[in-house]
C-alpha cells in the first residue's frame, strides 16, 4: 500500500518536533496510587465519623456488603477511567457491565435498610444536606487527582471517561460517608447518598466532554 | 516507539515509515473518498505525535496506533454525517461517482455505516483488508472465535442491506 505524496514532508515535520517525552505510568500503577489516596479518605471517615456504633456495624453483613460494593465499584470505575485514557487499552463491555451491576447491587443493598417515617421534612433535608456536603468534600480531591491523571493521557471517549472518573471518586466518598453517617434509613441513604453520586457522575461526564477531549485540536 | 519517546529521531522516522502503508490500508478500507484519506492520514500522524507519551512499552504498537486511527476516522465520519445532513448535494458529477466502481463502493460504504461498530470493524479487517482471523482478532483485542462470529453476523447483515 502506497503512502500519500505528503508522507515525506509530514514525517520531516514531526521529526523536527520530536522531543523526549515522559511516558505515562501504567494504568495499574496510577490506580494503585489513587487507591492509596482513597485509603486515606476512608481512614479519615473512620476517625472523624459521627457513628458511635461502628464496631457493631462492622459485624453486620449488610453494612459490610454495602460499603464493599461501593468500594469495589469505585475501584473498578477508576480502573475503567484510567484505562480509557490510553488508546487501545479501553476496557471492554464486560468491565462496564460488572461496574453497573456492582453500582446497582449497592443501591439494592441500601434499599434493604429499614424505612422510617419522616417526622420532620426540615430535619430530613438538614441531615441530608450535611451528607451531601460531606460526599462532595470527600470526593473533591480524589476527583481532581483522577481527572488530572486521565487528562495526562489521551481519552478517546472523553464523556465516558469523565463519568467514570466522577463515579469512582463519588463512590469512594459515598462509602466514606456511609461509614461516618449514623443514619441507617433507606430513604435517607437513597436520597442523600446515592443521588449525589448519580448527579455528580453526570456532571463529571459533562466536564469530561469539555476538558478531556484533547483530540479536538489534533 | 520507546526509542521515539526518548527523542530518538531515527527510530521515530523508521517507525513512521513502517506504519505509513499499514495506516493507509486501514484508512482506505474505511473512507471511500481518496481526498479525505490523505487528510485523515495527516490527522492521524499528528494525533499519534501528540499522544506518543501514552504508548506503554513493551506492548505492541498496533492496537495503540489503530485505536487512535479508528478514533480519527470515527470523528471524521461523524462530521461528514452532520455535514451531509445539512447539505443538498447538487454538485456531485455522476460520471465521476460512477467511475471505477464508485457507485458500488458508495453503496458498500453506506451499508457498512449502518452496521454496529464492532461488526463493521470485523468485516473491514477480514473482508476488505484481507487480514487473517488471528491477526484481525489481535488488532481489535478479542479472540479469533469471537471475531469470526462478528464477521459472520456482519456479512449476513451486509447481504440483507445490499439486497442479495
Amino acid at each position: 500500500m502506497q503512502t500519500p505524496p505528503t508522507h515525506e514532508r509530514l514525517v520531516a515535520q514531526l521529526i523536527a518536533d520530536v522531543q523526549p517525552v515522559r511516558p505515562l505510568w501504567s494504568p495499574r500503577t496510577r490506580l494503585a496510587l489513587w487507591l492509596a489516596l482513597q485509603t486515606l479518605t476512608l481512614g479519615v471517615a473512620v476517625e472523624l465519623g459521627l457513628r458511635q456504633d461502628l464496631g457493631d456495624h462492622l459485624r453486620q453483613p449488610l453494612f459490610l456488603l454495602e460499603v464493599g460494593a461501593l468500594v469495589v465499584a469505585g475501584a473498578m470505575a477508576a480502573a475503567v477511567a484510567l484505562r480509557g485514557a490510553v488508546p487501545g487499552m479501553a476496557s471492554g463491555r464486560l468491565a462496564v457491565t460488572v461496574l453497573l451491576l456492582l453500582g446497582s447491587a449497592a443501591v439494592a443493598l441500601v434499599s434493604l435498610e429499614p424505612v422510617v417515617t419522616i417526622r420532620s421534612s426540615w430535619g430530613f433535608v438538614a441531615r441530608g444536606a450535611v451528607c451531601v456536603i460531606c460526599i462532595l468534600g470527600y470526593a473533591a480531591i480524589p476527583w481532581s487527582v483522577l481527572f488530572v491523571a486521565v487528562r495526562r493521557g489521551a481519552p478517546l471517549d472523553a464523556p465516558v471517561v469523565g463519568v467514570c472518573a466522577g463515579t469512582a471518586a463519588l463512590l469512594f466518598a459515598a462509602a466514606a460517608v456511609r461509614i461516618a453517617c449514623p443514619i441507617d434509613e433507606a430513604l435517607h441513604l437513597l436520597t442523600w447518598h446515592a443521588m449525589p453520586v448519580a448527579l455528580g457522575a453526570a456532571l463529571s461526564g459533562v466536564a469530561g466532554a469539555r476538558w478531556l477531549d484533547r483530540w479536538r485540536e489534533a | 516507539m520507546a526509542d521515539a519517546q526518548r527523542g530518538n529521531a531515527e527510530a521515530y522516522r523508521a517507525l513512521l515509515d513502517d506504519i505509513g502503508p499499514e495506516l493507509m490500508g486501514f484508512l482506505r478500507a474505511r473512507v471511500p473518498d481518496s481526498q479525505d484519506v490523505g487528510d485523515l492520514y495527516q490527522e492521524t500522524f499528528l494525533a499519534l505525535h501528540r499522544s506518543r507519551h501514552t504508548y506503554e512499552a513493551p506492548r505492541p504498537v498496533e492496537p495503540w496506533l489503530f485505536a487512535i486511527a479508528a478514533h480519527v476516522v470515527a470523528r471524521h465520519l461523524r462530521r461528514r454525517r452532520t455535514r451531509i445532513g445539512r447539505e443538498v448535494l447538487v454538485g456531485v458529477l455522476p460520471e465521476e461517482a460512477m467511475a471505477e466502481g464508485g457507485y458500488a463502493r458508495l453503496q458498500l460504504a453506506q451499508a457498512l455505516d449502518r452496521l454496529p461498530p464492532t461488526h463493521r470493524e470485523a468485516i473491514e479487517l477480514v473482508k476488505l483488508e484481507g487480514l487473517s482471523t488471528e491477526a484481525a482478532a489481535a488488532r481489535v483485542g478479542t479472540t479469533p472465535g469471537a471475531l469470526r462470529v462478528r464477521a459472520h453476523r456482519a456479512y449476513s447483515a451486509l447481504r440483507r442491506l445490499l439486497g442479495s
